[in-house]
Parts: C-alpha cells; structure tokens; sequence
C-alpha cells in the first residue's frame, strides 16, 4: 500500500519533470480534443436541427415594407386561426431590436429606428401529419403567398428535402463518424503521449535492469498517462464551452432562431474519460518492449 | 550457481557464441577475457536476461533461463546484478539516488536503504560525491557508481563489463578488492576483462577465453599466449 501509494505520487511528480514537453503533449491533446470536441459539437447541433425539422415545417414570411402595420396584424390574426403549431411575429421594430441585442454591437439603433430596413416577418411553424406532408405544405404555402402585401415565404422544398435525406443519412452516419473521429482522436493522443513517455525510456530500462518488476515501472507511466489524458480532456472542453457561450446565439435571431445547444452531460463526460483511457493505453504501449 | 551448456547466441546470420559451456559454483570468481569483439558482453547480456536466449541452457541463481517467464526476468535480476561497460546510470539523478534504485524497486524503506547507501558509497570512496548528479562527475567516478548500484544489494551473482575500463591502476586494484571481498562472503562474480593486471591479482580464480565465439576453460598461465589479447 505504501509502495502504490508512492508510485502514485511519483507519476504525478514525473509531470512536473519536463515542464516543456509536458507542456507541448498537453497542448497537442488540449488541441486534438477540442477539435474532436467541435466537431461533436457540430454534429450534434445538427443532429437536434434534423430532428425539429422533422417535427415540423418552418415558414418565413415577409411582408412589403410599406404594407401598413395594421392590415399585416390583421393577416397575422387570421393565420393563427388556420391549423398551424406556432406563430411567432415581428414588427419592423422588435425585428430590429432582437437583431441588435443577438449582435450586440454598436449599432446605431436610433437612426436605424428611424429608417428601418427591415420588413414585418412572421415566422409560422406547423407539423407534418404523416400522408400528406408534401401536399399539406405546399397548400400553406400558397395560401399565404396569396395574402395581400406578402412578398416572399422563405421556404424551399429543396431544403424539406435536404432535412429528410439528412435525417435519413445522419442516422446511418452519425455514429460512423463519431467512431472514426475517436479513432483519429486516439490515435493522435496515444501518440503524443507515448512519444512523450518515450523519453523516459532510458529510466525505464534502468529500473528493469536493476529488478523493477513491471507493475512498479508501468503504475506511476500510468498514472501520468492518465492525468495528462483527464488534464487535457478537462481543459479542452472548457475550451470548448468557451467557444460555445461566444457563439452559441449567433443564429438566435429572427427568422432563424436557431440556438447552439451545448454537448449534452454524457458526452461532456465521455470526453475527458476516453482521453483517460487513450493515456492509459498508451503509456502501456510506450514502455512494453522496454522491460527486457 | 551458474550452469552453462551448449550455449549458442547469434546476430542475423553472424554466431557471436557457438556451443559455449562452463559451470560455477557459489563463491567462484570467473574471469571472462578474450579480444575486443570476442562476444564477452553477449555472454553476460544472456546471463543477464537482457538478451533471449536462442540456444542452449543457461541455470542461475536457481533459475533457468528457458523456461522463465519474462513477467518474472525481475526476480533473476534481484539475484544477479550486472555492471555495464556503459555503466547506464541515471545522468540527471545524484549517485546517492542511483544506488538507492534497486533497494527502492525492492521496497526498502527509505531509513534502511539511505543506510545502506552510505556504506556502500563508503566503500567505493564515493562518499564525498554522494549529492552530485552523475552527469557532473568524472568517467572513472561513474563507473564506480555503476559497480555501488550492483553490489548494494549483496546479490548472489555478480557479473561485470571491463569494470576497471575507466580507472587507473590504482583505482583498479581498489575496485578488484571490493570484487575480491563479495567473492570472498559467497558471491559468485564473473568479470569481463582486458587487463593482465588484474586477472594476475587473484590467482585463485577461473578463467574463460572466449576467441571467435568459442571459450576454453583454463587457469591462468602467463607463458600461455593463447589467452592473451
Ligand atoms: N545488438 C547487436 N547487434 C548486432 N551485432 C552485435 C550486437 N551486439 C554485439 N554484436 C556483435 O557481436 C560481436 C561480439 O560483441 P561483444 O559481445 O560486444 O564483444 P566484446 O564485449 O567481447 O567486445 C561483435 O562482432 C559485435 O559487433
Ligand atoms: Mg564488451
């Protein structure tokens, strides 16, 4: 016990050893996990996006902008009759404001109030009954193509399309991909570290030759192995989630209204535990041919 | 203690041992001699377990070299320490820290190893150098960090690459004296070596030739050219 209890220190004390390759092994597993990191990131944004499409139709809509405000509050009125989920409105004006607040720049809203670019839109969200969901969004669209002072319905049945085969495919390779992006992940991390173990291959042959057994020169290999894994698996997603606050409501405004989701807990859990189990690995392959 | 039959160890194509035998008991001193390329250091790498060995038997310490398993080489290598012609001690540690490495890798306490550190250290004259890093002192200084570190734990067999390489007359005859004293309280030594001097100094011993891979056996006869280099 007492032994472990100092191989385990002294795999954290061999961190501390080789303050600069140990810092560039952190960087590059630091690295390689938050573009691993991003790119679940990205698949999984697209994953939830594919999935609410197939819930439901989004329609934009826009008005003239010189349609008087009443008469378009009108229309509004009258398609929340029709058999739709959702409709969610805009003046001009909230229009403008919920656009300044997702850029939050300087924007001179005073002078934009005045002479504001932007239409009366209405984004109109129905779901799809199973059947006829083609011909179904296709009427509504004409429908409200139909009303007076509509100048254009944002919706293109190429990208009801796109959803569709998305989800078909994404199903079929989404996991693929995560798999192979684990393996590339791997595969570069257990290299780095194992490069990085490779210095201490002389000390490793030294203690073999003078009666270490394999546990006592392997536990503390592991055991920074391990820390560098949890380390840079821990850090890379902070990275990450730093990124994600910045640019979480890029898209959050009308008509998108899409908000970046973050990694959901058993991924952000996964992350730092494959990294572990890759640092472990490795280092066990670093040294295995050394011990004779 | 060391039981050596048929032994035969090759690199590629080339035999650098054919079909060597010999035999030693506890407490026997082998001088192992033979020109420079002869195979001295293949024989005791084989010994060692730091290189397979390919042909033959090899018993020693009460174990044999064919049948163990290599998960267990640590256990031989608790009973036989091998001095490197490379000494291959840790540069970046201090030479109290390098002796001290097989009695940690054993579990020593750290009372009981710095104790017996320092009587070794005592014993080669490397007590004042005790706090230096290896890298920082001299080749002949290193090289009796490399013999501390294989004696320190009082192994039953002692084997030693040209020990005295780096030493003058002097210091080698201090250093043959600390082998004469560990073959004297029962360790068997085996000691590759060039020097005349040296293998004169203990007339009781055995000696090996080893020439073109194949040893004979003999005592040690100054008028005999054969085994001089
Ligand atoms: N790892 C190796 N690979 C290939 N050839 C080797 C290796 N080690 C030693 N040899 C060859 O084996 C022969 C014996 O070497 P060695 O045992 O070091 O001789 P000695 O110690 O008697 O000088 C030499 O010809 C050497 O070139
Ligand atoms: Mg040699």
């Amino acid at each position: 016990m007492r032994v472990l209890a100092g191989l385990f220190l002294q795999g954290l004390t061999n961190l501390g050893r080789n303050k600069w390759a140990q810092f560039f092994t952190l960087s590059t597993v630091i690295f390689t996990a938050f573009m691993a990191g991003l790119f679940l990131l990205v698949l999984y944004n697209l994953q939830l996006a594919a999935r609410s499409t197939q819930e439901g139709i989004q329609f934009q809509v826009y008005w003239d902008q010189d349609k008087p405000l009443e008469e378009v509050r009108e229309q509004w009125k009258e398609i929340s009759t029709w058999d739709i989920s959702a409709i969610t409105t805009f003046t001009p004006e909230e229009a403008l404001y919920s656009l300044a607040d997702s850029l939050s720049a300087d924007l001179d809203i005073e002078f934009l109030t005045l002479h504001n670019p932007l239409p009366p839109t209405a984004l109109i969200e129905f779901s799809l009954q199973d059947g006829y969901g083609e011909d179904r969004t296709r009427q509504v669209r004409s429908k409200l193509m139909d009303l007076p002072g509509v100048q254009r319905v944002g919706f293109n049945p190429l990208q009801l399309d796109l959803a569709r085969t998305w989800i078909r495919v994404s199903s079929g390779i989404f996991w693929p991909l995560i798999g192979l992006m684990l393996v590339i992940t791997g595969l570069v991390v257990a290299n780095t570290l194992k490069l990085n173990q490779m210095q201490r291959r002389e000390e490793v042959e030294i203690l073999a030759l003078v009666g270490a057994s394999s546990g006592y020169i392997q536990f503390p290999l592991l055991i920074s192995g391990a820390v560098q894994g949890l380390v840079g698996g821990a850090l890379s997603l902070g990275l990450l989630r730093v990124l994600h606050l910045a640019v979480e409501d890029v898209l959050y405004f009308p008509p998108l209204w899409v908000r970046i989701e973050f990694l959901p807990p058993l991924y952000i859990l996964a992350v730092p535990a494959v990294l572990t189990l890759v640092g472990i690995f490795s280092s066990f392959l670093a040294v295995r041919s050394r011990l004779r | 203690m060391i039981q050596v039959k048929h032994l035969s160890h090759s690199f590629g194509r080339h035999w650098v041992l054919k079909n060597i035998s010999f035999s030693l008991d506890k407490g026997d001193f082998l001088f192992l001699t033979g020109p420079s390329g002869a195979g001295k250091t293949t024989l005791l790498r084989v010994l060692h377990g730091s290189l397979a060995l390919q042909r033959g038997r090899v018993l020693i310490a009460g174990f044999d070299l064919k049948t163990l398993p290599e998960k267990r080489l640590y256990q031989l290598r608790r009973q036989v320490a091998i001095v490197f012609q490379d000494f291959r001690i840790l540069p970046d540690k201090s030479v109290r820290d390098n002796v001290a490495l097989p009695l940690q890798v054993r579990g020593m306490i750290s009372g009981q190893v710095q104790k017996r550190v320092r009587a070794v250290l005592r014993g080669l004259h490397l007590d004042r150098k005790a706090g230096h890093l290896c890298r920082e002192i001299s080749g002949g200084e290193q090289q009796r960090v490399a013999v501390a570190r294989a004696v320190v734990t009082n192994p039953k067999v002692l084997l030693a690459d040209e020990p005295t390489g780096n030493l003058d007359k002097k210091l080698s005859m201090q250093l043959m004296e600390v082998f004469r004293q560990f073959h004297i309280h029962g360790t068997t030594v085996v000691l590759a070596t060039h020097s005349e001097n040296l293998i004169n100094s203990l007339p009781g011993a055995k000696i090996l030739c080893l020439k073109d891979g194949s040893a004979t056996e003999s005592s040690w006869n100054a008028g005999e050219e054969e085994c001089a280099y």
